[in-house]
């Protein structure tokens, strides 16, 4: 028995590699003036996933070695109720329109991917994955959970479809001849989530705190609405 | 700063029991953030000391949600070889999402003065 086991035992290296991954992905991030491929979750998963390739490491002594992790994502999402209140006490009088735009631009997100998928032929797991692409991350993965999907494939999802969205949203809006910043900051916050309020920021205040409160109701609704229906319609 | 983990880790623990209890469809963690959400509506404010400890969490979830991300090394055989269609169904639905969420924006937020 080894009474001090090697930090390769322990987990400790790729827990270390990880949070230098990121941080380099930050770092990335901060430089690029938040450009959305550069986001850190990109650029640690392009150092992480080979690194575990190379050592032949399986994903679930990975997952165990960052266990840690994947726990504190329970207390961050509640902790969003702030700057999700924050955001709501800066939107005021404008606040039930921009909830009306923000249910319905939702259901549009959720459903727009189920109905492709569900034309393709895809396996039920990949189609109820698709459904909460336009939601944030964690969220996300917290109703894939739920629904009976695939967790890393809804990230995947919804990755694609933040950048697609962080990338593009603001010139759908030129695209129709829109320059006020509240639309924008919907648009970012509906479609792209956590990289699209980055993204709004990155512009202005304004567009950044609409982005915000796109991205919290739609986290809501989607939380709410997508396992009693996934349960109605299967 | 302790009594803000204190609330945090109490709301989630409601949130868990609650969903276990009531609730199974809705995620524990999204019933303490309504929760949190609500008692802050019904305060009229953030206490001063949550801001900085409440924005350190949220800012780092996504290295929280990093390894749960990275399982898509053991799920990718499960997506098959109709992978390609379908991150383009994900990107073109976000192009649909936005569009359809521009012009309702522009149609009814109220028009500044």
């Amino acid at each position: 028995m080894e009474l001090y086991p090697l930090p390769f035992d322990t987990g400790l290296a790729w827990l270390l590699f990880t949070l230098a991954a990121f941080w380099l992905g930050t770092l990335a991030y901060t430089q690029s003036a938040k450009h959305p491929v550069l986001n850190p979750m990109i650029v640690a998963g392009l150092l992480v996933v080979p690194a575990l390739l190379l050592t032949d490491t399986a994903y679930a002594t990975y997952a165990e070695s960052v266990e840690m992790l994947r726990w504190l994502t329970g207390p961050a999402i509640v902790a969003l109720a702030v700057p999700l209140y924050q955001s709501l006490t800066q939107v005021r009088q404008a606040f039930f329109p921009a909830l009306v735009v923000i249910v319905l631009g939702a259901s549009v997100a959720m459903a727009s991917g189920a109905v492709a998928m569900q034309l393709l032929g895809a396996d039920l797991a990949v189609i109820l994955a698709m459904t909460p692409k336009s939601v944030t991350t964690p969220v996300a993965m917290e109703i894939a959970g739920r629904l009976g999907a695939l967790e890393a494939v809804t990230a995947l999802f919804v990755l694609t479809a933040g950048v697609t969205g962080a990338l593009t949203a603001n010139a759908v809006c030129h695209l129709f001849g829109i320059q006020d910043h509240r639309v924008h900051g919907l648009v970012l916050g509906v479609t792209a989530h956590v990289l699209g309020v980055a993204r709004g920021y990155s512009i202005s205040p304004e567009m950044g705190t609409f982005a915000a409160v796109g991205m919290g109701i739609t986290a809501i609704l989607a939380a709410l609405l997508l396992p009693p229906i996934a349960a109605f319609v299967l | 700063m302790l009594g803000f983990f204190v609330l945090i880790l109490a709301l989630l623990f409601v949130g868990e029991a609650l969903s276990a209890a009531f609730l199974p469809i809705i995620p524990g963690p999204i019933i303490g953030m309504a929760l949190l959400l609500g008692i802050l509506i019904a305060r009229g404010g953030v206490p001063a000391s949550f801001v900085a400890p409440a924005n350190g969490l949220v800012g780092l979830l996504t290295l929280f949600i990093l390894p749960a991300s990275l399982g898509i090394i053991a799920e990718w055989g499960l997506l098959g070889d109709g992978w390609p269609i379908f991150l383009t169904v994900a990107a073109a639905g976000a192009l649909l999402t936005a569009a359809v969420t521009a012009l309702l924006a522009w149609a009814l937020l109220p028009r500044r003065q």
